[in-house]
């Protein structure tokens, strides 16, 4: 009798159809689930012979073994594959969304699904717990995201929960994303929606009527209730219930929020914007994902656009990166990219791009259909979106990503290209935090750097959190100044480890990040995963995992191109300081970040120079057949 | 036992499911929807997407008691609610056809015929429910509560027009 994990990955070839089931279980020992799990899969399966794009690349949906009980965020579902997106191309893309259809997928019997191969016209999945079929999808074709959610739904089964692709994944737009709550939550980066639209699969239906089974029945509803204690002690709860993070992402957090490209600091105007007037005005409700007591996401009806839910991230895209202070419009934008399904914050990032190439007179308008791209303009930021979608025009250059589309440009486009490793860099004013500058340059591409306790550098000058930060520094680290933005010390780089691991718990246990660690600690998490499994797991061990991950993703990225030199932030963060506002003078200074860098690879056992992993730490982790296949690739570097 | 009622407030509910997943596992030890005795069911009218919680109503004159054909289901007069006896239940499955809520179901595991048995008078779904969907409220308070509510807003509004 298994216990959390329903033991089963299921696995569908879409070019011969074939469907077989794989066990869970061969690998939970070593990493638990989730993410873990599907980072050793795609890991074994796809080298770097397999493109991003090509039939055996491989499609990983993920929940974990507290997914489909009672213990909230288990809706969550990881996406790992390789991403058109990055520079080099096929680096591991890491995604996830919400909702509940990752709820629904554990129901039907299965942790894990894998798609790999091609089907030669467009199609659907549709999953009723053992029953695995493969669907004509030719009438949904070319259907917004939203849309063919809905039609699949009706096609299928009206009680089953859909996954589907919008035309930015049908037309391989390189950061096209997929839709998982059928009216919200998409999977933001890395171009997960092209890799699915390359396969001609347009969605994915499931309905599950099995079980869960738990280890500890009467603990885990103790657990469930001081967990949603916990939730509803939170500070803000009243505000989150009502209105979500709306205004602290779109008002509170513009403190620490670039402007355009990247270009300032302060954009006065974006002080005038009144979110709780909006909400009030057009939200329906705040929805969520599977037994979660706070709803993060705001759904509403806006004149215009669909009945849709949006959060955190795609607000401030499409509002301090396309200097935009229209709240109707930021609404507009940004659900257009989750119709066409993609990647809100890559779109806002490549219209700032045009913004800046407009006024620097390196574009004009004749290049982009005689719009002018002026810094704001409604006009440019919705016909941006539909060409970008729709793969039009200059659109069509710009699917491809900022570097690349730099580089198409030419006439010194690429001076201006902001990326790491070939994503538009999530929009903290990188120059300010440096620890948050370390991991960004490192990882690149994490959904955005979560890192808890890290995560302090943001508010550093508010007296409750400077009080805990300076505690947590001191205890932790030895040094009270640890989590102090603007170091670059020892302690900074230990902090910035520990937060790459703390972030990467609830992908393994099937729990999301809103949650783990943040608020609710990763003991209880734990205690949670004991009575659902059966499992004693401490936190040690779990670190231990996480730690594991993050070396398997390394090697993976190593094996892919990445060396020391691609773990860099763009030109700009070195050379221009930050123009105003709360960290005015603020510039990433080259000597001591390459001094950061050195730190960060010794204490991760990875050679200096190359920032390739040592055999010395992949067998203590005990990763050393990777170490092997590193050493057949001519890329191990052993000790001598 | 102090009677009461299971309530739904029909504007509140999240859609979270959390009262299907906190019923299954304390009935049957194991997470599942299908073996909740409270569903939520989702509903788009006009566009607008509602999920609303549904489960027995306790009926006064309950349709299935009438019918149970070796009295599982009957009326438990000393908890004010309609339980099944599940060693007397045969699984006949006559009690789903003629509820007019649909609130009996058939547990794919056990076999027999589930429903709401407000856990002892102390429903679990009401202690987890985040978003103050699902209460557990004494007869007499029933539609108080709400009267108050109305009038509260009736001289809001005629304090708003009037001065």
């Amino acid at each position: 009798m298994q216990f959390g994990w329903s033991g089963k990955i299921l696995r569908i070839d879409l070019t011969d159809g074939k469907i077989r089931l794989d066990s869970t279980m061969k690998y939970a020992r070593e990493f638990i689930g989730g993410r873990g799990i599907a980072a050793k899969i795609l890991y074994e399966e796809c080298p770097p012979k397999v493109k991003p794009l090509d039939p055996e690349s491989l499609l990983i949906f993920s929940t974990g073994p507290l997914s489909g009980t009672t213990i909230p965020g288990g809706g969550r579902v990881g996406i790992a594959c390789k991403s058109p997106l990055t520079v080099p191309e096929g680096l591991m893309c890491e995604t996830g969304f919400g909702g509940f259809w990752g709820t629904e997928l554990k129901l039907a019997g299965y942790d894990h699904l894998i798609i790999s191969g091609h089907a030669s016209h467009p199609v659907y999945i549709g999953i009723y717990n053992s029953e695995v079929k493969i669907i004509d999808a030719n009438k949904f074709w070319g259907k917004d995201a939203y849309e063919s959610a809905r039609l699949i739904k009706e096609d299928f089964d009206i009680d089953s929960r859909v996954i589907t692709i919008g035309q930015a994944g049908e037309n391989l737009v390189r950061f096209a994303s997929i839709l998982g709550g059928e009216q919200y939550s998409a999977s933001g980066r890395g171009g997960s929606g092209a890799v699915m639209g390359s396969k001609n699969l347009k969605g994915i239906a499931v309905r599950g009527t099995g079980e869960v089974k738990i280890a500890n029945p009467k603990k885990l509803l103790e657990i469930t209730e001081k967990w949603h204690e916990l939730i509803k002690n939170m500070p803000n709860y009243a505000m989150l219930k009502k209105q979500g993070e709306f205004r602290i992402h779109l008002i509170d957090n513009l403190d620490y929020c670039t402007v355009g490209n990247y270009e300032t600091a302060e954009y006065p105007p974006l002080r005038n914007i009144k979110p709780d007037e909006f909400v009030e005005t057009y939200q329906v409700k705040m929805i969520g994902c599977s037994f979660c007591p706070r709803p993060c996401f705001n759904f509403m009806k806006v004149k215009g656009s669909p009945l849709g839910g949006l959060t955190c991230s795609s607000l401030v895209a499409m509002e301090s990166l396309v200097w935009n202070d229209d709240l109707h419009t930021l609404w507009e934008a940004a659900t257009l990219c989750n119709t066409y399904c993609m990647d809100v914050i890559e779109t806002a990032g490549c219209i700032a791009f045009l913004m800046e190439l407009y006024q620097r007179g390196i574009i004009i308008a004749e290049d982009t259909n005689h719009i002018l791209f002026e810094k704001g303009s409604k006009r440019a930021i919705i016909d941006a979106v539909h060409r970008i979608a729709k793969r039009e025009s200059y659109g069509d250059i710009l699917a491809n990503g900022i570097p690349r589309a730099s580089q198409r440009i030419g006439r010194n486009a690429e001076e201006f290209a902001i990326h790491t490793k070939g994503l538009f860099p999530f929009f903290y004013i990188f120059q300010a935090f440096k620890g948050h500058s370390l991991i960004q340059a490192i990882g690149g591409r994490s959904i955005f750097p979560i890192a808890p306790s890290l995560r302090f550098e943001l508010k550093y000058d508010d007296p409750l959190i400077n009080q805990i930060a300076r505690k947590i520094g001191k205890e932790r680290y030895g040094d009270e100044e640890a989590l102090e933005p603007s170091k670059y010390s020892e302690a900074k780089v230990s902090a910035a480890i520990d937060s790459e691991h703390s972030k990467l718990g609830p992908d393994l246990l099937g729990t999301c990040t809103r949650h783990v660690p943040r608020i609710i600690p990763e003991i209880i998490a734990l205690e949670a995963f004991n009575a659902v499994t059966g499992v004693e797991l401490t936190v040690k061990e779990l670190v231990r995992v996480e730690e594991k991950l993050v070396h398997l993703e390394r090697a993976f990225d190593v094996r892919e191109g990445i060396r020391r030199q691609n773990d860099t932030l763009p030109r700009r963060f070195f050379t221009q300081e930050v123009d105003s506002g709360k960290y005015k003078g603020a510039v990433i200074e080259e000597e001591k970040f390459e001094r950061m860098k050195d730190l960060y690879y010794q204490k991760r056992g990875w050679d200096v120079e190359t920032g390739i992993p040592r055999r010395e730490i992949l067998e203590r982790v005990g990763l050393a057949g990777i170490a092997d296949d590193l050493d057949n690739l001519g890329i191990c570097k052993n000790n001598i | 036992m102090i009677e009461k009622m299971l309530v739904i407030d029909l504007d509140k509910c999240i859609g979270c499911r959390t009262c299907e997943m906190v019923c299954s596992l304390k009935h049957t030890g194991a997470c599942s929807s299908i073996r909740s005795r409270i569903r939520v069911i989702n509903l788009n009218v006009n566009g607008q997407e509602s999920s609303i919680p549904m489960m027995c109503q306790h009926c006064e004159k309950p349709f299935c008691t009438e019918v149970c054909p070796t009295k599982a289901c009957h009326w438990d007069l000393e908890n004010h609610r309609v339980i099944i006896d599940q060693c007397k239940c045969i699984g006949c499955k006559i009690c789903i056809m003629v509820c007019p809520f649909g609130a009996p179901s058939l547990d794919p595991i056990d076999r027999v015929i589930i429903k709401c048995d407000l856990c002892e008078g102390d429903p679990e779904c009401v202690k987890l429910c985040p978003s103050e969907t699902l209460k557990f409220i004494r007869v007499d308070k029933i539609g108080i509560i709400e009267k108050r509510n109305s009038l509260e807003k009736l001289f809001k509004a005629i304090h708003t027009l009037f001065y």
